[in-house]
């Protein structure tokens, strides 16, 4: 009986400490890591160090931080072509990125470089333009 | 016991002074060996000073082929290179030659641009840009290293991301994948060694 109420306890508190929406973010958070390994890291590397000016550093982003908006369809659409000079884009597009792995990947990027641990909502992935 | 700690002595010493091995074909000239060596080659460098042979000539040198705006692996290759560049930093016998594979769209000016990003210094590390046919030719004949056209890859081209060590008379001695570190730590313990040779 004794027993009992112990393990009603610890889930009680297991329940309360974890909600459904923490294990939401957390999940978009792994999905976003996985992502991020895939589609960034070969040029801002793993740990977003990113190399020289070439490849800008990803840590302690303020445009991550003040204008994820802006990040968000930078990420699908790739850089601006400055048609005067003929040159190509800087950084490439992610066309094939669906709404949801671009929030995913939000989700990793601002909790891992500018300390937000909000989850980056689907509904700010679709950056029409 | 005492036999033993000498034996290990001796035979690091002795794996350490192996002689590094010379790539390529070679022939012979009465007694004396002919090694080969990379053919004579001029192309401009990201300051537009036309690079040749004789600039390299008595130095230790590491070749690759890039374009600037490959996605694939030249980013792993020139974080790779970085670390070459900043390991070697003063070694005033030694120098980096990346040639581009696309030199129609890598032109002097780009090469700048992007050497500058890198933030590199155009004397120690050199990107290259010339006749297209000719860099081409020195990579698959001179390097030995793959470098073409392919309309099928995403970025229309395919080469190697090898890196090659060039000795003080112009022959290959090493060959290193330059988009694993492990492979390019071995590369710098090399330019070291390769820096003590006669």
């Amino acid at each position: 009986m004794r027993m009992k109420a112990f393990v009603f306890g610890l889930l009680a508190a297991a329940l309360t400490s974890c909600s459904l929406g923490d294990a939401k973010t957390a999940q978009y958070f792994v999905q976003g890591e996985r992502l991020y390994e895939q589609h960034c890291s070969n040029c801002h590397q793993s740990d977003g160090s990113g190399l020289g000016k070439l490849y800008p550093s990803l840590v302690n982003s303020d445009w991550l931080k003040t204008k994820p908006d802006e990040v968000v369809c930078l990420i699908r659409y790739g850089s601006m072509v400055d048609s005067a000079s003929g040159d190509r884009a800087l950084m490439p597009g992610n066309p094939g990125l669906t709404d949801l792995e671009l929030a995913e990947l939000m989700t990793y990027l601002r909790k891992t470089y500018s300390n937000d641990e909000e989850i980056f909502d689907v509904r700010r992935s679709s950056c029409d333009r | 016991m005492l036999v033993v700690f000498f034996g290990v002595v001796v035979m690091s010493c002795s794996t350490d002074r192996k002689p590094m091995p010379i790539f390529g074909e070679r022939s012979f000239n009465g007694t004396d060996t002919v090694y080969h060596t990379i053919a004579p080659f001029k192309f401009f460098d990201q300051d537009s000073v036309l690079i040749k042979n004789d600039d390299v000539a008595g130095k230790v040198y590491v070749a690759d082929f890039f374009f600037t705006s490959c996605r694939t692996i030249c980013p792993k290759m020139k974080t790779q290179m970085k670390r070459v560049y900043a390991a070697t930093e003063s070694f005033d016998d030694f120098m980096i030659l990346s040639h581009t594979i696309d030199p129609e769209y890598d032109n002097v000016r780009r090469l700048k641009k992007f050497a500058d990003k890198l933030e590199t210094d155009s004397k120690r590390w050199h990107f290259l840009t010339g006749n297209r046919d000719s860099i081409f030719n020195l990579a698959q004949t001179s390097y030995f290293a793959t470098a073409m056209e392919d309309k099928n890859d995403p970025d229309g081209y395919i080469h190697s991301g090898a890196f090659l060590l060039i000795d003080r008379k112009g022959r290959i001695r090493g060959k290193y994948d330059g988009t694993v570190a492990e492979d390019v730590d071995r590369l710098i313990g090399d330019i070291k060694k390769l820096r003590l040779e006669e």
